[in-house]
């Protein structure tokens, strides 16, 4: 396979995955910066194969994962992220204070939780999927992503309670969220 | 998935910069009609500043002169200091200030015409 031909599917790769990456490298620790940097070298190295590997959208993000995982942080990354906009997500014209409220509460779960909430919301794998990528059972992955939820919803609940009780609005739909199912 | 799941969906991820997208995919090798404007881009410049240098540096360094190169500096020195004249070049007194080349002319031979001389004493025995 020729560097163009190989650049040109790492590129349609690069288009379709590349946020999805980031957001899965802010779920593990990196800011916006290194998630990007760890984003460069993943894609570097999917650009030096002779061929594309057989999935290539799960071999980029085991690939992403392992070199999150050991993308040395100094202490003026350090700095530098904690200086940096917290932001995960793009704004949105209707943003409100229940989203922004709930995008904390997302950076504000443990690093397992957020993980696999991360790579099931906006990754779409399946359990099965998730369990591989992180050496641990498909069922562990799912109790992991209920647990989450549930004490993001518990977050939002807190928060819709401040608010009510500042603002006297409600937020319906967090108290109709039906419980969780399997994958 | 869930109304919680799908609102959560429904957040777009914030996108890479555009920075990332010019590191990881413009160093891709450019049309050679792209690369044309930019290689002669400089040319034209450098070389007008090339040679209006060469032009400056030839007004300031070759004028004519009547005294040779290097003379002028002598000059001053020689002015302010009348003991150094007899070093002017083209001074009367330069035959008895240079000495004739073939005086140190023993020194470039292979063989001395006196042995050497040892200066340490040679060592006497009991």
């Amino acid at each position: 396979m020729s560097p163009a031909e190989s650049a040109g599917w790492c590129e349609t790769l690069y288009r379709e995955k590349a946020s999805e990456l980031i957001l899965y490298g802010r779920a593990l620790g990196l800011s916006h910066g290194e998630a990007e940097d760890v984003v460069q070298d993943t894609f570097i190295a999917l650009m030096q194969r002779p061929r594309p590997p057989e999935q290539p959208e799960h071999y980029c993000v085991r690939s992403f994962r392992n070199r999150a995982l050991n993308y040395r942080r100094s202490l003026w990354r350090r700095l530098t992220r904690e200086l940096e906009s917290a932001r995960w997500f793009e704004r949105s014209p209707g943003e409100g204070p229940a989203e922004r409220a709930a995008m904390r509460a997302l950076a504000g779960l443990p690093q397992d939780q957020r993980e696999v909430i991360v790579l099931k919301v906006w990754h779409r794998h399946t359990f099965e999927e998730i369990g591989g990528l992180l050496e641990i059972s498909p069922n562990t992955a799912a109790g992991r992503y209920r647990y989450g939820l549930q004490k993001l919803r518990m977050l939002l609940k807190g928060e819709s309670h401040e608010r009510d009780e500042r603002f006297g609005e409600v937020v319906v739909f967090m108290d109709t969220t039906p419980p969780l199912g399997e994958a | 998935m869930n109304d919680l799941e799908k609102w959560l969906y429904s957040w777009t991820p914030r996108r890479p910069s555009a920075r990332l997208d010019r590191r990881l995919f413009a160093a891709r090798p450019a049309p050679a009609e792209a690369l044309l404007p930019f290689r002669f881009g400089w040319l034209a410049p450098t070389t007008v500043a090339l040679a209006l240098m060469c032009v400056l540096l030839n007004q300031r360094y070759g004028a004519p002169s009547s005294a040779p190169t290097g003379a002028s500096p002598m000059v001053a020195m020689i002015l302010s200091n009348q003991s150094a004249a007899a070093y002017l070049p083209g001074s009367f007194q330069a035959e008895q200030n240079n000495l004739p080349a073939d005086a140190f002319k023993w020194t470039r031979a292979t063989s001395s015409p006196h042995p050497p001389v040892s200066v340490s004493r040679p060592k006497e025995r009991d």
